[in-house]
């Protein structure tokens, strides 16, 4: 588990920012100091967290600072200093299922010009991290959610159906589709 | 069929580890914050004055629509009208990159030297305005500023004299890649436009393009052949001319040693080794025993060469088959 999972308790949420001090939290200036505090030590373990999302390095780059800049955006809205990266956690779960959710609905009306992809290299064909990531792509955005949620950052059943907003009954019926369709998939993957 | 869970919770970790280095420094995300909240301030002001609370509502749906992307109870924290559209044609190979839309940057393997000419057809909106627009190439940090990017190098485009006019604007850039551009290198093409409006520098900035140097064999030719060579003269020492089966993978020192039960880290961790590891039915006589392995004959014989040199600098004989993945440790190869 890498920090509070509840990220509405993590909120503290003000009606003026010069009540920030009241509230024993400093100036409104200390975001910057929680921000690069979270940048600095937990970039990494973010970046690795969105990887998982998306497959992809740039793309978990960009989920990253959108979703730390989303975090830290709203004035009167800020992360407290320890709950903060739970937030943006699951601020980039969210964000991930809106884009996946964006870039079919445009994918049906627009096909997107792309050039021919280079051959893969036969080493990192064979290996397993693509063999994963393949079988992670084939889940739905949000049984991948659920399935980095829960086995990932080891969240309770009830708080991710919390952070995705769904039933708990519906994040089970997700880890129990993505279980079974990750078998398929990385032993196929594994007996090619 | 199902995966038991420990081993998809290794899997993933294993998957995770994969990641690169974070590309964003704290301070381009504070700027980028601090810029938001600018922009936020100015427009609460307009619109405290002249707004009703429900078009204040109605401007807090994304303007892309399809949700906020962040918990229930935080509304969008930008909207940004969308500015120009884009087609990119490099050495004659276009790309549409839409104002709206999740028109990524093309990816365009380049090699050292070459020369690119890069023609970017720029559509601006009628509204709002395109009062500046600069083009050039980055790093894949973007970092706009008020008076123009703090991150392009070079700038191969400006426009800033004049608002664009509503209509198709041609530019048509000429960039060399750098020399040093080696394997895993990547640069961005990458635009940023100010908008007109009554927030003084509302803009944005995205990627356009994206020039990948292609990735470098992990496994030379040369290479195979020799380490195969080494690793079979090994075995012959063993007393196993002809194991089951050879695996290679690059990765370092540090991970060959640690995650392969070769003993503690040596202080040059870092350094780019061949792992090869070989099943079959071996005899210590010489391969040497690592403090953990207590073996004088093992089911896998584990050999660490200099990725450089291509020289042998340990191997140690166990019964115990690798730790982890070998895929987890780097590109992989069968030399059996």
């Amino acid at each position: 588990m890498r920090g509070s999972p509840n990220a509405t308790a993590d909120l503290v949420v003000v009606e003026d920012e010069s009540s920030l001090s009241a509230l024993g939290w400093g100036a409104v200036q200390n975001w910057e100091q929680t921000l690069a505090e979270l940048a600095r030590s937990r970039g990494a373990a973010l970046k690795r967290h969105a990887f998982l999302l998306c497959g992809d390095n740039s793309q978990a780059d960009d989920l990253v600072q959108e979703a730390l800049v989303r975090a830290f955006a709203r004035p009167l809205r800020v992360p407290r200093p320890g709950g903060a990266e739970a937030y943006v956690r699951v601020i980039m779960v969210n964000l991930f299922i809106d884009g996946a959710r964006r870039q079919s609905r445009w994918r049906r009306v627009a096909p997107l010009l792309r050039p021919a992809e280079a051959a893969p290299d036969p080493a990192e064909e064979v290996s397993a991290r693509d063999a994963m990531l393949t079988a992670l792509r084939s889940l739905s955005p949000r049984q991948r959610a659920c399935v980095v949620l829960r086995y990932y950052e080891d969240l309770p059943v009830a708080e991710v159906a919390a952070a995705l907003g769904v039933s708990e009954g519906a994040v089970k019926r997700y880890l129990s589709e993505a279980a079974a369709g990750l078998a398929v998939r990385l032993s196929s993957a594994e007996s090619a | 069929m199902t995966i038991d869970e420990r081993e998809l919770r290794s899997r993933l970790e294993e998957t995770a580890a994969q990641a690169e280095a974070p590309r964003f420094t704290a301070d381009d995300l504070a700027a980028r914050v601090r810029r938001i909240r600018r922009r936020r301030r100015s427009r609460a002001l307009i619109g405290a004055g002249v707004l009703v609370p429900a078009v204040v509502a109605a401007i807090a749906i994304p303007l892309l629509g399809g949700g906020s992307g962040e918990p229930a109870g935080i509304s969008s924290p930008e909207v940004v009208p969308p500015g120009p559209s884009y087609t990119v044609t490099v050495n004659g190979q276009s790309s549409v990159v839409p104002a709206i839309g999740p028109g990524g940057p093309t990816e365009y393997y380049v090699t050292p030297n070459e020369k690119l000419t890069i023609t970017v057809n720029v559509t601006a909106p009628a509204r709002p305005l395109t009062t500046a627009l600069w083009l050039g190439i980055t790093d894949g940090v973007l970092a706009p500023r008020l008076d123009g990017p703090a991150d392009m190098n070079p700038i191969l485009a400006t426009s800033t004299h004049a608002p664009l006019r509503p209509g198709r604007h041609r530019f048509v850039l000429h960039w060399s890649v750098p020399a040093q551009f080696g394997p895993g290198a990547s640069r961005q093409l990458a635009v940023e436009y100010l908008l007109s409006g009554p927030e003084p520098g509302a803009g944005a900035e995205r990627i356009l393009a994206q020039f990948v140097a292609p990735p470098g064999p992990a496994f030379s030719a040369a290479a195979v052949g020799r380490l195969r060579a080494a690793v079979l003269q090994e075995a012959d020492g063993c007393n196993d001319p002809r194991p089951a089966w050879i695996m290679a993978v690059r990765t370092t020192l540090g991970r060959a040693t640690a995650e392969m039960g070769g003993g503690p880290v040596p202080d040059n961790a870092s350094q780019v080794v061949y792992l090869l590891v070989m099943k079959g039915d071996f005899t210590g006589a010489h391969a040497t025993m690592p403090p953990c392995a207590g073996a004088a004959a093992g089911r896998y014989l584990y050999t660490v060469v200099d990725a450089a040199t291509l020289g042998r600098m340990s191997e140690w004989l166990t019964n115990r088959p690798p730790a982890v993945r070998l895929q987890a440790l780097g590109p992989t190869r069968n030399l059996t």
